[in-house]
């Protein structure tokens, strides 16, 4: 008897064992951490998302439900200055929470004596979330000690980026014309860099008081991908040469030669205002909507965002439409633009939190695809509805000037794409966006390998190689852009490649190849 | 007091405590006087001595997660120490800044000093006393005008878009001149903005200095017929040497970081831009550019221990100098 009851019970033990192998955790699961406590509990939060007007927690729709679901809520500060975050870190008066973008942010905060790791977070207070994660995300966000300090935000992996349904995302860069001066000229067709000069020339002859071309160093990267600069949102502004090798994106010589002595003749006969070149997001926008800019360089969402902003305007008849494919250089479409980066923001728990387990477990309900798609999209019937199959926001929840929160902790790519897509149902005028980011996507590709390279750390010797080379950088393309004759910007030009090359570039470039020949090494096992 | 008690003080009056006692007397008599003396002390313990314990980050690799006690703690940098001074010297911007610093400086220096002397010598031979204190209130007036707003009028002035000296030109049939991106202006707008704004209040100074000049020596002078200028040359320069020569080794001290009027920073963080930013970039600015916002703080550190030390040097250069010279110095 006693046999057979010692046999029931280890059969029983067994079963049990098993089923709950084979039960999967799911978002849905009714087990997860943070349904598990939800009294009300408030934090201190710091961000740099100063673009967006959110600065108290709990006077929008988002963060009020968030606070309904999980008991969560914040008492917020927002960055007042480029080195506010230094000063806290320093001054060690740091915040429970720190919701930042930008590598130099980033970097600062990604440190054991200054954060929690998510990794031992996780294992201690919500196992089960590693089983829900994309193991890609996890791998993004692991530095060089072995620990991932956050998941970053709009991070794409290979699934997303196949899937042809799935755009660009919407900063992407473009170039927009106003439609009444091209109307003027007959429409004439701008496929090529040489067209879209003729039309700047003949602008110049029609307008003499308009800006032919507004081009900010902020977003005036497009034309520079035209010429086949690849992009440089990668950690490490890293590009892959022919050989297959990471180098420093503004080490490729070809397409850095041919843009800046394009741009240099644009400036030199009038064509690109060279006060521009200096403007920030605000000012170009002001320019803009003066209504005295033919044609501009800018991210994708920034045409339907000021288009709205221009119709608002009584008796305005201004109208940009933006370029839907790259332009051609001598009969060549040299756009080929790699996707590498990492994601966008992190969201980071400080030693300075007294409950991280409250946060880590808050970043599971953030990272649900119902908690995802809410710090995006809104709530829905209030902020927005569905229209087939795409989040159509109302007018009153605009979803980048007016009312967009940034409580997005753990936002993905896919769904922040899912609203530029749905920009066409709700205004077609408005809608330019939607088909933005699905035009140029053919022009890119993705390489996760790239997007793992470590960024080299401030007041290391790579760290400071790199602050040497951006500084080269910065300076010789605006000289070389605003040279007074093209020997001078032949001059200027050959003079930036010495420079980067006797400021480290080698010992760079040896950095973020060994690193990204590794990581190729790694994933194909 | 009894007699016999006040014999007793009187001895102990040349004793150690007596002398401590007569030093307390004094100190109460002037107490409201040693108060402002004591604050303003206080203050430069606090702002000026204290923070030097942080020089030492500049010969250490210091990050801003290691805190503020990280100054003591974090290890010395490579090159015994130096790395951070040899990189600057090595750094490709480190020419760029230095030309730009020493040039604006200089220029600023030899343009900019003699100015409100020559005013001071204007005003004071203005004749109306009406007219006089209008003109000296409106000339200091800008001084009190920060850098930010005196931008913002400069950009009104100048810019392309709709700045009204670019309007006037453009309706003159001229091209618009790109005043402030445009590389060859930077410097004299620099120059010119900063003595129009600093004008007036030094020349406060040598005004102060030429009403202490004693007034029967121009009595003197005009009886054998001297002219106004001779009485200028004669009298009230060399009478105003001593104050002219202070001041100039005060901007000579201050050389780096702009001169009289200090303004090197904030002209290049306000006026400089990508396009003018081989003209603009100077010192204090590349200080402020490495700490802050790339928060290289031990580099920032050396740059800033390197550009204190050269101040230091030309202090005590132009005071010795001075004295050989003149027989002026200031300490």
């Amino acid at each position: 008897m006693k046999k057979l009851f010692a046999a029931l019970l280890v059969l029983a033990l067994a079963m049990s064992m098993i089923s709950a192998a084979l039960a999967e955790t799911s978002w849905e699961s009714e087990d997860l951490t943070w349904k598990k406590n939800t009294t009300p509990a408030t934090f201190s939060l710091y961000h740099n998302m100063t673009w967006a007007p959110m600065d108290v927690w709990g006077k929008d729709h988002v963060s009020q439900q968030v606070t309904a679901d999980t008991g969560v809520s914040f008492d917020v500060t927002i960055q007042q200055n480029a080195q506010h975050l230094a000063t806290i870190v320093s001054t060690g008066e740091l915040p429970d929470a720190v919701f930042v973008y930008g590598a130099a942010n980033i970097d600062m905060m990604e440190d054991y004596d200054v954060c929690y790791p998510w990794d031992e977070l996780i294992e201690k207070y919500a196992p089960e979330l590693m089983d829900l994660l994309d193991p890609t995300d996890i791998q993004m966000a692991t530095k060089a000690d072995g620990h991932f300090y956050t998941l970053y935000t709009h991070v794409r992996n290979q699934k997303y980026w196949d899937d042809p349904t799935q755009g660009l995302s919407y900063g992407t860069g473009t170039l927009s014309f106003r439609s009444d001066v091209m109307a003027e000229l007959g429409n004439p067709e701008i496929n090529s860099t040489e067209d879209f000069y003729n039309v700047l020339k003949k602008v110049k002859e029609l307008h003499p008081e308009m800006i032919p071309y507004l081009q900010s160093d902020f977003n005036g990267i497009y034309l520079a991908w035209c010429f086949g600069l690849d992009y440089d949102g990668t950690q490490g502004q890293a590009t892959i040469d022919d050989g297959g090798n990471a180098i420093w994106t503004y080490a490729d010589r070809e397409p850095i030669v041919d843009y800046l002595k394009f741009a240099n003749q644009l400036l030199h006969e009038g064509l690109l205002s060279q006060e521009s070149l200096t403007y920030d997001q605000e000012q170009t926008k002001a320019a803009i909507m003066s209504g005295n800019v033919f044609s501009w360089a800018g991210q994708c969402y920034d045409v339907d965002q000021w288009n709205q902003a221009l119709d608002a305007v009584p008796g305005n008849k201004v109208y940009y439409e933006s370029i839907r494919k790259p332009l051609t250089v001598n009969g060549q479409t040299k756009m080929d633009l790699t996707w590498g980066s990492p994601g966008f923001a992190g969201f980071y728990i400080t030693r300075a939190c007294k409950d991280p387990a409250r946060l880590i477990s808050l970043m599971e309900y953030m990272r649900s695809p119902y908690g995802d798609q809410l710090t995006q999209w809104g709530v829905e019937g209030l902020d927005y509805e569905m229209k087939n199959g795409y989040p159509v926001q109302y007018d009153t929840f605009s979803w980048k000037e007016r009312g967009d929160n940034v409580w997005y902790f753990q936002a993905t790519f896919a769904n922040e794409n899912m609203k530029a897509l749905a920009a066409a149902f709700n205004n077609e005028r408005f809608g330019q966006v939607a088909h933005l980011v699905t035009d140029f996507k053919p022009f890119w590709h993705y390489d996760v390998a790239l997007a793992m390279v470590q960024n080299a750390a401030a007041n290391t010797p790579e760290g400071d190689i790199k602050a040497t080379l951006d500084s080269l950088r910065t300076t010789a393309f605006s000289a070389a852009i605003t040279s007074k004759t093209e020997e001078e910007c032949a001059q200027v030009i050959e003079t930036y490649f010495k420079d980067i090359q006797s400021a480290g570039l080698d010992t760079y470039t040896k950095y973020i190849n060994d690193q990204y020949q590794a990581i190729k090494v790694a994933n194909a096992k | 007091m009894s007699r016999l008690s006040m014999l007793s003080t009187g001895i102990k009056e040349n004793t150690k405590l007596g002398r401590t006692r007569r030093a307390l007397r004094r100190f109460y008599a002037q107490r409201y006087l040693q108060l402002f003396a004591i604050l303003g002390f206080v203050y430069m313990v606090i702002f000026s001595y204290l923070p030097m314990f942080g020089i030492q980050i500049a010969f250490k690799s210091f990050k801003p997660a290691m805190g503020f006690f990280g100054m003591f703690t974090a290890p010395l940098a490579p090159e015994n120490g130096f790395y951070h001074f040899n990189t600057f010297f090595r750094d490709p911007n480190f020419s760029t800044v230095m030309r730009n610093t020493l040039l604006l400086s200089l220029l600023k220096l030899t343009l900019s000093f003699p100015v409100p002397i020559l005013f001071a010598l204007v005003i004071n031979e203005m004749r109306g006393s009406f007219c006089k204190r209008i003109v000296q209130t409106v000339s200091y007036l800008p001084h009190f005008i920060s850098w930010v707003i005196v931008y913002g009028l400069i950009f009104n002035f100048f810019n392309t878009s709709n700045g009204v000296i670019n309007s006037l030109l453009q309706m003159a049939g001229m091209e618009k001149i790109e005043f402030l991106t445009g590389r060859e202006y930077y410097y004299t707008l620099a120059v010119v903005s900063d003595i129009w704004k600093e004008m007036g209040w030094w020349s406060i100074i040598f005004l102060a200095a030429i009403s202490g000049i004693d007034q029967t020596q121009y009595e003197s002078a005009r009886v054998d017929g001297a002219s106004r200028m001779r009485c200028i040359r004669s009298i009230t320069l060399p009478n105003i040497s001593g104050t002219i020569i202070i001041v100039l080794i005060l901007s000579i001290g201050s050389l780096m970081a702009g001169g009289m009027g200090g303004s090197n920073f904030d002209q290049s963080y306000l006026m400089g831009n990508t396009v003018n930013y081989t003209r603009s970039v100077t010192l204090p600015y590349y200080i402020y550019e490495m700490g802050l916002t790339k928060f290289r703080f031990s580099y920032a550190t050396a740059i800033g221990l390197f550009q204190s030390l050269i101040s230091l040097f030309l202090v005590f250069t132009s005071n010795f100098v001075s004295q050989k010279l003149t027989g002026h110095s200031f300490f």
